[in-house]
């Protein structure tokens, strides 16, 4: 971690507790020590504690932070293996879109005590796993595991599945599902009243969708990826959920065919933060926007993927309609999230 | 992390405020976590309750700070976690009431070396310098003056590092004390 403001960096703090820094450093640090508390603190803290449990506890919240922000898309995983493993069939042929569908199921499982409702769903899913194929199984279990201590229902998904395949077992579920359909959509009604927070997750879980839908086999090498990455990378695991162009971007690893824009993604971002003309008819947030690129290297044929409000979305497309050209990688769609937030 | 890694703590914290997206959120609390949790282990000593504390915090984070507008992030953060780790403390030990004195330790920030650029100011200090204990003095100079870590500090004075650093608290303490008085 670099330092912010003459801030003092978790790096800095790791080298001087391991004795890594020499003498000049050393003093160097600490007097920026003696003149921030909080700091000086914590480092007599750290320096008060077994540095093998001071390491262990970190890893702890790192994982717990990683969880935390990427549940949603551990969720929209499972989703994902679930409709490839056919149960997509279900979800057709539902009166419901798959979009609604798999809404409903993946913003039930915030990190709010509501969702604790969702555990209902485990004891229907289990008994009726067997029946399935054990492809579908084997798959299942997979979403599970990646979900951790949070048994939500995304089980519910199997348990649909087997009833329209299953006679005696999904009697009962039958009677269960609209139940269970139903505490969901509440837990997700609550979930919305207390915390704008989750409002977040609908946004993220709407563009996941999308994604999803229209190529989920991309998606899910995404998702597989974002897992290997640890949390440190957390601004470039969210960009790339936008798509899968628009991660090889954000972590600057271009390969030949994915557009770039020229003079980097640094400046473009620069560019994209300096530029931005904001107003207050604007709604803050994010514009996401899909966009080609055409011989000469501009953006072409913009599409507005997720909109905050017209005034908003006028101005994301404005910037990168008006901004640096990209390198020509003509029929390559581009997906981009334009930032718009007052300066 | 190359963006975001860029922003200032106030622009990730307003980015965060305006759009209640976690995920800027997050890479600002990472600048922090190892001092929040090194300053949970200070007071809470234990570092898996530690751990637990600077989970919390987090949480308390996220759930406070769509409410308005924090021009020092960290001031904000320290104060947070400040309060939060003394409200443990309190239901551990109801009795466990005067712990402002516990926390002020080094609160009160005064560099000397760094502002005495003018010659009066630098005569008051010296004044004062001469006021010090011994073991206050020998500490301050070698540690402002000489430019010597606390560790160096220690071994020259055949001092433990904690009575070092202790000796600079104080006499940084006494130092300002002594100034205030000398400005009335």
């Amino acid at each position: 971690m670099s330092e912010h403001n003459g801030h003092i960096g978790e790096e800095a703090m790791q080298r001087y507790l391991n004795g890594e820094m020499d003498a000049a450093e050393q003093h160097a640090f600490e007097k920026k020590l003696e003149n921030d508390p909080f700091a000086y603190q914590a480092i007599e803290g750290l320096e008060g504690v077994s540095q093998a449990e001071v390491a262990r506890e970190l890893q702890k919240l790192q994982a717990t932070e990683t969880e935390q922000s990427f549940s949603w898309m551990k969720i929209a995983a499972a989703v994902t293996i679930a409709l490839m493993s056919g149960l997509g069939i279900w979800y057709y042929s539902q009166p419901q879109t798959p979009a609604q569908l798999a809404y409903e199921e993946t913003t039930a499982p915030v990190e709010t005590p509501q969702a604790k409702t969702a555990p209902s769903t485990e004891p229907v899913a289990a008994p009726t796993l067997p029946e399935t194929s054990s492809e579908t199984i084997a798959e299942v279990n997979e979403a599970e595991e990646i979900e951790l201590d949070e048994p939500i229902a995304i089980t519910a998904a199997p348990a649909l599945a087997d009833v329209q395949s299953l006679d005696p077992p999904s009697q009962k579920q039958e009677d269960e599902l609209p139940t269970l359909r139903n505490e969901v959509a509440v837990t997700l009604e609550e979930n919305m009243a207390d915390e704008d927070e989750e409002q977040f997750s609908e946004e993220i879980l709407e563009e996941t969708i999308v994604e999803t839908v229209v190529d989920d086999i991309i998606f899910e090498e995404q998702v597989a990826q974002d897992f290997e990455v640890n949390s440190g990378a957390v601004a470039d695991q969210q960009l790339s959920r936008t798509a899968p162009a628009a991660k090889s971007m954000s972590r600057q690893s271009f390969n030949a065919t994915t557009p770039q824009p020229i003079g980097g993604l640094k400046a473009y971002q620069d560019y994209l933060t300096d530029s931005l003309r904001y107003t207050s008819e604007m709604q803050a947030g994010v514009v996401t926007l899909r966009f080609t690129i055409d011989q000469r290297g501009t953006p072409a044929d913009i599409q507005v993927i997720q909109s905050l409000n017209e005034t908003a979305d006028m101005e994301a497309i404005r910037l990168v309609a008006e901004g640096p050209k990209w390198s020509r990688s003509p029929g390559i769609p581009m997906t981009l999230s334009v930032p718009i937030r007052p300066k | 992390m190359k963006l975001a890694s860029e922003k200032s703590d106030e622009w990730l914290f307003h980015s965060y405020a305006s759009t209640g997206e976690k995920r800027w959120l997050s890479i600002l609390f990472e600048r922090y976590r190892l001092m929040v949790f090194g300053f949970c282990c200070k007071y809470l000593k234990a570092p898996e309750q530690a751990s637990d504390a600077t989970m919390d915090i987090f949480e308390k984070l996220l759930s406070q700070s769509q409410k308005g507008e924090v021009n020092n992030f960290k001031v904000w953060l320290f104060v947070l976690t400040k309060n939060h780790c003394l409200m443990i403390l309190r239901k551990k030990s109801p009795e466990f009431t005067n712990v402002e004195d516990t926390f002020v330790e080094s609160d009160q920030i005064w560099h000397p070396m760094e502002e005495g650029d003018e010659e009066a100011r630098q005569a008051r200090l010296d004044e004062c310098l001469k006021g010090l204990p011994e073991g206050q003095l020998s500490c301050i100079k070698g540690f402002f003056y000489e430019k010597l870590p606390y560790q160096e500090l220690a071994k020259r004075l055949s001092l433990e590092i904690k009575k070092v650093k202790s000796n600079i608290q104080n006499g940084k303490r006494n130092l300002k004390l002594c100034m205030e008085r000398q400005y009335e």
